[in-house]
């Protein structure tokens, strides 16, 4: 671990403990690092060389009876959710197309005093016309477009160049689908849980007064897809209001109705303890068989590195879990 | 654990052991003569390794082995005139209270070996059978549980070592299969150097190359480089030193002519992990020999031999 400062260059290695979160916007993207040998410089943040694990530090903490500094920050992820995206001046929405890296570029350009680098590269990814939800932050808005494509959001630091600044690399990269490796056969904790109890009908309510209220029905059916077409009657339908009277439009309205929908829906979970050897990334892709022949593939959404008394220590978290 | 007597202690101290004792402040304790602080009883060859386990049906897994500080419980006997033995009692006990008071261990040496100790606890009593004696039994307190023998050796810069050889140096001819040992002087001009890490463990070490040096300064042990894109002026010297409890700015770092030190991490190639230990066993170094360099070897042992 190697520590810098805030001009992101590099003043020394440590061996310490630390925790750190890194994932999509509703994960905390912050770490935790204390030290008892760190008196002699003024650390700005930290990385692990070739990894995403790393961060800012804005929160110090030293206690008279303690030898150690508490030192905690946001990660590098953690520093593009708190963006807004907002619609270009003139227009309601955000829209972008072009090649993967050159819209994130775009989208980043120089709004973090230029710690980032996007790649330069061309991604393999042309995305046309992509529609940005209203007001997501950075993180979720980029997140969310590269892994409607099988994408995701690589971040890496390194050292390129002596007494230069460290390199954050961003870039967007084909998400690998790990499917077939995750299962009890190969001794990999795994856990499946089938819940039942959600709705499959929701009412969303935009704009407008009593019958003059839009209203739309959205339902979904045992595949988990979303339409306007009802698939559950009787006993089995499960019906949920949902209050959106800020909707801007009736995209908006069905837009966040089917993204409230899935979330509150009926379904099933997996999760998993990943070897200690194997190391998955952000956004990729975990295939997993349950018992009953049903197979799950959802992205990686949170990733919690720890070093306890000099043992590494890596817990995933799949989306939906 | 071996628990000395008197008797064996001494019979260590005249045979096989030199122990002395010296403070942070440099003040040293002939800890096998009256005249200073007589060893009477301690166990320095205690050891223990601790186990971090995972429980399975049957036994454990090991993950790894850990190692606590160490604690030495040692008695100190003192005598001669009363007079004596409370001035000697004094000098001890400010000299390991200073080192407290400093944050800054003093050293337990056996023969070249030392373990880097604080005296946390000590009590003082005349002894039972007369008036003559005075005991102080304490306890050291060794955060790094580790004796260590350094080894040094100097390398100077090959048009000035035509008729020299690196000290301590254990050198083969290349022509030989060179595991075996061979009493054989360094050749000079030779830019491979062999050397022994005399430990079961890797070791840690300090490299001090010394200016001028052009571009860059740059070694290989083991095939391992340790390179930084610096130039040293004539009278610079940069340092390198793998231990992790010296402080950050102080791993690698300039000693300029004033005095004054440059922390230089930040110029280590993109490429090069500075402070990658030296494997256990026999080594060898490389490098272009333009600069004179000293490489002091930080071998560690659990006991001291």
């Amino acid at each position: 671990m190697i520590i810098i400062d805030s001009e992101l260059h590099e003043l020394g290695e440590i061996e310490t403990d630390v925790d750190v979160e890194i994932g999509s916007a509703d994960s905390t993207n912050d770490f935790e690092l204390t030290n008892a040998t760190m008196q002699d410089i003024h650390p700005g943040g930290f990385y692990i060389p070739g990894t995403e694990i790393g961060g800012l530090i804005d929160y110090t903490k030293d206690r008279a009876d303690q030898d150690y500094t508490v030192l905690r920050g946001y990660t590098w992820r953690g520093l593009l959710a708190m963006r807004t995206l907002m619609p270009p001046a003139g227009s309601n929405y955000l829209v972008v197309s072009g090649d993967a890296n050159a819209i994130i570029s775009t989208i980043i350009g120089n709004d973090f005093d230029g710690i980032f680098t996007v790649s330069s590269e061309v991604s393999g990814l042309t995305i046309t016309s992509y529609q940005m939800p209203l007001y997501i932050n950075m993180l979720d808005g980029i997140e969310g477009m590269l892994e409607k494509y099988g994408y995701r959001l690589k971040i890496s630091a390194t050292k390129v160049e002596s007494n230069e600044p460290i390199q954050i690399l961003i870039e967007a990269v084909e998400a690998t689908l790990i499917a077939g490796t995750f299962n009890e056969d190969n001794g990999i904790p795994m856990s499946f849980e089938i819940n039942n109890m959600g709705y499959n009908h929701i009412i969303c309510a935009g704009q407008g007064e009593l019958q003059n209220r839009m209203i739309r029905h959205l339902y979904i059916d045992e595949n988990g897809d979303v339409s306007t077409t009802q698939y559950y009657t009787g006993l089995e339908e499960r019906q949920y209001f949902y209050d959106y009277a800020s909707a801007q439009s009736e995209d908006d309205l069905i837009d966040n109705g089917r993204k409230k929908l899935l979330e509150i829906a009926s379904h099933k979970t997996l999760s998993m303890q990943a070897p200690k050897d194997y190391t998955l990334q952000i956004g990729d892709l975990i295939r997993g068989s349950f018992p009953d022949g049903t197979v799950i593939v959802s992205p990686i959404v949170k990733k919690i590195f720890k070093i306890d008394d000099g043992i590494e220590k890596t817990e995933y978290k799949i989306k939906g879990e | 654990m071996i628990e000395n007597s008197s008797a064996v202690c001494e019979i260590w101290g005249l045979i096989l052991a030199n122990l002395r004792y010296v403070s942070s402040s440099n003040v040293s304790f002939d800890l096998l003569s009256f005249d200073a602080a007589k060893l009477q009883k301690a166990n320095f060859h205690k050891v223990a390794w601790g186990t971090e386990t995972v429980k399975k049906q049957f036994g454990t897994t090991i993950n790894r082995f850990t190692k606590q500080p160490q604690t030495f419980s040692v008695t100190f006997k003192f005598k001669g005139d009363p007079a004596k033995r409370k001035e000697q009692i004094d000098k001890l006990i400010f000299q390991t209270e200073k080192d407290i008071a400093d944050m800054n261990p003093g050293r337990l040496y056996w023969n070249d070996q030392y373990i880097s100790v604080y005296l946390i606890e000590h009590s003082t009593y005349p002894e039972d059978s007369g008036m003559n004696y005075t005991i102080t039994e304490g306890k050291f307190y060794a955060p790094f549980p580790f004796w260590i023998e350094e080894k040094t050796i100097i390398i100077k810069p090959s048009e000035e070592s035509s008729s020299e050889y690196p000290e301590n140096v254990k050198a083969f001819p290349e022509w030989r299969d060179w595991v075996y040992p061979y009493d054989y002087a360094y050749p000079y001009a030779r830019n491979i150097i062999y050397f022994d890490a005399d430990s079961a463990l890797p070791s840690d070490f300090r490299a001090a190359a010394y200016g001028p040096v052009l571009n860059y300064v740059n070694f290989f042990i083991d095939g391992h480089e340790y390179k930084v894109n610096y130039e040293l002026r004539d009278g610079q010297v940069m340092f390198i030193d793998t231990r992790d409890f010296i402080p950050i700015s102080e791993r690698c770092y300039v000693l300029n002519e004033n005095g004054t030190k440059t922390n230089v991490f930040d110029y280590r190639s993109p490429d090069s992990t500075l402070f990658e230990k030296i494997p256990a066993g026999n080594a060898q170094m490389n490098y272009s020999r333009a600069f004179r360099l000293d490489l002091t070897i930080f071998q560690e042992r659990s006991a001291p031999i």
